[in-house]
């Protein structure tokens, strides 16, 4: 499933994800930016062709963004439209609060939707710490209760996938309703093969040098670590860019794409020669 | 889990039971659920390899990033020594085995002794009107079992006082003390700028990205069991704050300090931190701590670290990670309790080495100046 949508994994992932479809527990992924994380949901949506349902978290993320909300305009609107009518106080309350005044927001959407969606709720860790509430409900028993209308019950159960930067620590709470999984920075090889899948028009010697250079400066004490994103966006740049095999004239001018820090970029230029030369040292020990 | 105190099992759900029994020996955090969850699983795949199976438990059993890092190693461990167990149908050999809580370590006993009462004697009895007032200028190597109540009263004050620290920011609140005009006036307009209810609003509480890293060194004996009280207290208070031991390397304790009263804390920490009293590498373990909680620091954290500053071990390890701390965070305080003396010179290498990355340098010695931090949070 994951190869035939390019996406270069190994048993840890694949298990992980089975088990995740398998029991129907949320598969939460932890790891450094750039690795993979989010994609994860995206290749499991395309290969099952079903929809991505995204939940960006972000500071002050409430429920009313996350669930539902009331469409407070329509309710007035219709409150409004009543007002010489002969309807009473309880039947206008139970009117107003019925499923046709609720907007639906991604969590409550990918719980009512008729065949599986794929829930993606992306950077749990910058929501805040009360927010993680929210999902216990729903990570365990897939329902939503609404003071309203009542609790609602999944119609399909979600492929849920939770990412984390590990900005904060998330609660054990969430933690023990998920599965987990924790993807690093790719090794020599599997990032070689992640560059070739991704820039088919890419020169090898070329990728193996930009894989050999992103491990060395992965090991540099750097403030932002760059990742297989940069690694792709960088192979793509210099694939398109008819370049062959990497100079200190091309990384110097290129290194924007990698490195996203000035402080990085000029210990990553001062520290250019040494670079070259592990990667000289290694692509002659292959 | 020794050797000889498991065995092969004939059927799956014994094994699942034992291994799973192994990894909580080994500090995993599994339930029920995560049992049944494999019993499930592999009732629908049978794992075909040694591979397969490893993947399997792992994303069953691991919960976190450390604990994801260690289970390749502790699950070849526990094959291996099955190997070598014997199968569960031999007679239990009844010999007694050694309780692994029979011996802590001679330090933290001696920390106990003290919190029982054992330093009584060498108290010395300091007249004074107020308890409080006396226990503010009181140096913590000086506190006798007696005085702990008062002083656990006044760090839960301190704690608390961190801990609830206002933003200028508004958020809405249904207590009625502020009355929030701007969404009074927003609400009034759905009557037609009628006043009907009052909207209220109070100030946003301050959270505290706080890191406490603690010295517990053999040069830090004196004072460490404070600080841990000091940290058990705030821990309870601000949930948030991550806290930590180090002294040849770092321990993450904040979940530690959640179990049960501070007894049990300590008898805890004395299984969780072997290493208490002994030599100490802090740029080794500040290198830990930046390796595994770097994610977690930014611009509005503030790093605490509670050292005497001796080190043994590499300078040019503390020299990274004491400037890329600066780098990353809002503020690195050092508190060192040597620095209450009026004759303190920051003149061991240690000290020397990390002055230039230190925003806040204060001594840590009594309550007052305890209280004196918390101006700089």
């Amino acid at each position: 499933m994951l190869e035939q949508q390019a996406y270069v994994s190994d048993s840890s992932i694949a298990t992980s994800i089975y088990l995740s479809m398998l029991l129907k527990k949320p598969l939460l992924i932890e790891g450094p930016a750039g690795v993979g994380k989010t994609e994860i949901a995206k290749v499991i949506a395309d290969a099952l062709d079903t929809g991505l349902i995204r939940l960006q978290c972000y500071e002050g993320l409430d429920a009313n963004q996350a669930i539902y909300e009331w469409n407070y305009q329509r309710q007035l609107l219709y409150l409004k439209m009543t007002e010489r009518m002969d309807i009473s106080v309880q039947e206008k309350e139970s009117d107003i609060f019925g499923e046709e005044y609720l907007l639906e927001r991604p969590l409550l959407k990918s719980i009512r939707a008729k065949t599986p969606q794929v829930l993606l709720i992306d950077e749990i860790d910058r929501a805040d710490e009360e927010f993680e509430s929210f999902f216990l409900e729903l990570l365990s028993e897939w329902q939503i209760s609404i003071p309203e209308i009542g609790t609602i019950k999944a119609e399909s159960i979600p492929y849920a996938i939770i990412t984390s930067n590990r900005v904060r620590e998330l609660s054990d709470a969430l933690r023990r309703r998920c599965l987990y999984l924790w993807i690093d920075f790719p090794s020599f090889d599997k990032e070689l093969e992640i560059i070739i899948a991704k820039v088919p028009n890419i020169n090898k010697t070329l990728a193996e040098q930009i894989t050999t250079f992103m491990g060395s400066v992965r090991q540099m004490k750097l403030e932002k670590l760059p990742g297989v994103s940069e690694t792709l966006d960088w192979a793509t740049a210099l694939a398109s860019m008819h370049i062959d095999h990497l100079s200190k004239e091309v990384v110097e001018s290129t290194l924007g794409i990698i490195l996203k820090d000035w402080k990085d970029i000029r210990d990553t230029q001062l520290s250019l020669d040494e670079l070259f030369e592990k990667v000289g040292v290694q692509q002659k020990m292959k | 889990m020794m050797a000889g105190t498991y065995r092969r099992q004939t059927d799956m759900p014994s094994h699942v039971v034992q291994f799973t029994q192994y990894l909580r020996s080994q500090d995993f955090d599994i339930s029920l659920r995560e049992e049944f969850d494999y019993l499930k699983a592999f009732s629908k795949k049978i794992p075909t390899s040694y591979e397969e199976q490893e993947a399997l438990c792992k994303a069953l059993f691991v919960k976190n990033r450390k604990e994801f890092l260690r289970f390749d190693e502790l699950y070849t461990t526990y094959w291996n020594r099955l190997a070598l167990a014997e199968d569960s149908k031999i007679k239990e050999d009844k010999k007694p085995h050694k309780n692994r809580y029979e011996n802590p370590a001679v330090s933290l006993k001696a920390l106990k002794k003290w919190l029982h009462g054992g330093r009584m004697e060498e108290t010395e009895e300091i007249a004074s009107y107020s308890v409080f007032e006396s226990l503010m200028q009181k140096e913590f190597s000086l506190f006798a079992e007696q005085d702990h109540k008062d002083l656990r009263a006044v760090i839960r004050v301190l704690a608390l006082r961190l801990a609830n620290k206002d933003k200028r920011r508004f958020i809405s609140s249904k207590k009625r003390h502020n009355i929030d005009l701007k969404n009074t006036i927003r609400e009034s307009l759905k009557s037609g700028g009628e006043i009907k209810t009052f909207k209220y609003h109070r100030r946003k509480k301050k959270k505290l990205n706080l890191f406490l890293i603690c010295d517990v060194s053999k040069s830090m004996e004196l004072y460490s069991k404070f600080f841990i009280e000091f940290m058990y207290n705030f821990q309870h208070i601000d949930h948030n704050l991550k806290t930590f031991v180090f002294s040849t390397q770092l321990v993450h304790i904040s979940r530690l300090l959640h179990e049960g009263d501070f007894d049990a804390v300590l008898e805890n920490l004395s299984e969780a931190v072997p290493q208490w009293s002994s030599g100490t590498c802090i740029g080794k373990s500040l290198s830990q701590f930046i390796t595994d909680y770097s994610r977690q620091l930014n611009k509005g954290s503030t790093v605490l670290i509670l050292s005497d500053g001796w080190d043994s071990d590499d300078l040019d390890i503390l020299d990274e990670s004491m400037a890329y701390i600066q780098r990353k965070c809002l503020k690195t305080i050092w508190l060192n309790p040597l620095a209450g003396n009026p004759e303190y010179l920051p003149v061991t290498k240690g000290m020397q080495t990390c002055f230039p990355y230190i925003d806040v340098f204060m001594p840590l010695y009594n309550l007052e100046s305890l209280k004196k931090l918390t101006q700089h949070l």
